[in-house]
């Protein structure tokens, strides 16, 4: 009597250690399947639209008049590409304490994300100081397929957008706008980082630049 | 609060059986939580300026912190002294006019400083804070100025040692004056009020002057 009640105590503690790996074995399931980490690590979005100010933890950004071409002259290079060249004028304005904005990317609807790093996509914005605005450009080079309905994302960290926030522009681009700057005779030029606003430069035709 | 508590540990049942998971919970909750407290450290306590030695203008104050280098642990002690902070129309060490951007104005932050001509000082960085709170850095690419606010741009001292990537001392450098004055440059919007100046060599620990009047 007393070895089946010893044989029943086993059961109960081993049954109960069952039951609680399946219940972590399901946690992790659930969490895997709905990506529940991705969700928990992602950045805030900020939706927002060309000319409106986005208002994010560390700075107001706001895109201004995209522009594109299959050649840009930023500094002293001159960039060409089978694709498009997207740039968006930005102005920053930082809160509370300097920033130096260090990623951008575009978005497009496919969900492919395109960085602005590297000298062939630059963006170097350079240190806003709080209540001052600076002016920048992201240049981001892509397939004229990522063009329509891009978005662009700009952030804090170049290396870690988690948990922070992070502007989401809807460009506002059409198909018939990346076939015109795919064929587009004429270049962008891209004004240097500054605290001044840009002057308003005409780009020149793509085979002249050299 | 501890009545149920302990009867709840005496009496036959669920809480006798569990009495040592119960009294366990506590210490478990706190060992996990100081696991993971290096975060706290990592990304909140040494990336914000926490820890200020304080003084106020025409005061010396010393401050001291430490810093490492391929030589070692090592303290660092500086007096610092807020000898002004006026408005400016040309860059530190500079007679050119400055371009300042629209609706901005500039400060000229008047310091002196003592310390051991030894000490590696030049990687510093400087601020003034408005009533608010907010805070605006020295930055040197304003009107092309020295690199460094912190120390004079033709005799800056040693740098920290880095082994065989360099640092150290140059013995062809002339050595740094014991005590010397810097007037860095820092653009504002032109409605700021400065009310501080804070100057930092590594997050966390700072100095911060009270600006008098």
């Amino acid at each position: 009597m007393s070895e089946v009640r010893h044989n029943s105590g086993y059961l109960r503690r081993a049954g109960t250690a069952g039951l609680i790996l399946a219940a972590l074995a399901a946690g992790r399931v659930v969490t895997g399947a709905f990506q529940a980490d991705d969700s928990i690590s992602a950045p805030f979005l900020r939706a927002g639209s060309v000319g409106k100010p986005v208002s994010l933890r560390y700075a107001d950004v706001t895109a201004g008049h995209v522009d594109g071409s299959r050649c840009v002259s930023v500094g002293t290079s001159v960039l060409r590409t089978p694709g498009v060249f997207v740039v968006v004028p930005l102005t920053i304005v930082a809160k509370g304490k300097p920033a130096n904005l260090r990623y951008a990317a575009l978005q497009d609807r496919q969900g492919r994300t395109f960085l602005a790093t590297g000298s062939r996509s630059p963006f170097a914005p350079g240190t806003s100081q709080p209540g001052l605005a600076r002016y920048a450009s992201v240049v981001v080079e892509v397939p004229p397929d990522a063009v329509a309905g891009a978005h662009l994302r700009i952030a804090l960290d170049g290396l870690d957008q988690r948990r922070d926030d992070m502007a989401d522009i809807d460009l506002g681009l059409t198909a018939a706008q990346a076939a015109g700057w795919a064929g587009s005779a004429t270049g962008v030029s891209v004004p240097d980082a500054a605290d001044q606003p840009p002057t308003i430069r005409t780009g020149r035709a793509c085979e002249d630049q050299t | 609060m501890m009545a149920p508590l302990r009867h709840a540990l005496h009496r036959p049942g669920w809480g006798r059986a569990n009495r040592w998971g119960l009294l366990a919970l506590p210490l478990a909750t706190i060992a996990a939580l100081a696991a993971s407290s290096d975060r706290v450290q990592l990304y909140f306590w040494e990336k914000g300026l926490r820890h200020p030695t304080s003084g106020v203008a025409a005061q010396w104050v010393n401050f001291r912190d430490q810093y490492s280098d391929s030589n070692g642990d090592h303290q660092r002690l500086v007096r610092v002294r807020l000898d002004a902070v006026r408005p400016a129309t040309t860059p530190w060490l500079s007679t050119s006019p400055l371009q300042l951007p629209p609706g901005s104005k500039a400060v000229a932050v008047t310091l002196s400083l003592q310390a051991d001509s030894k000490l590696p000082l030049s990687v510093c960085s400087l601020a003034i804070r408005d009533a608010d709170g907010n805070r605006y850095d020295y930055l040197s690419s304003f009107g092309e100025q020295p690199t460094s606010p912190c120390v004079p741009p033709d005799t800056r001292g040693p740098d920290a040692a880095m082994g065989e990537f360099g640092g150290g001392s140059d013995p062809d450098d002339p050595p740094r004056p014991a005590q010397w004055t810097v007037s860095p440059v820092i653009v504002v919007p032109a409605g700021v009020t400065p009310t501080e100046v804070d100057l930092w060599w590594e997050m966390p620990d700072y100095v911060s002057l009270a600006i008098s009047g």
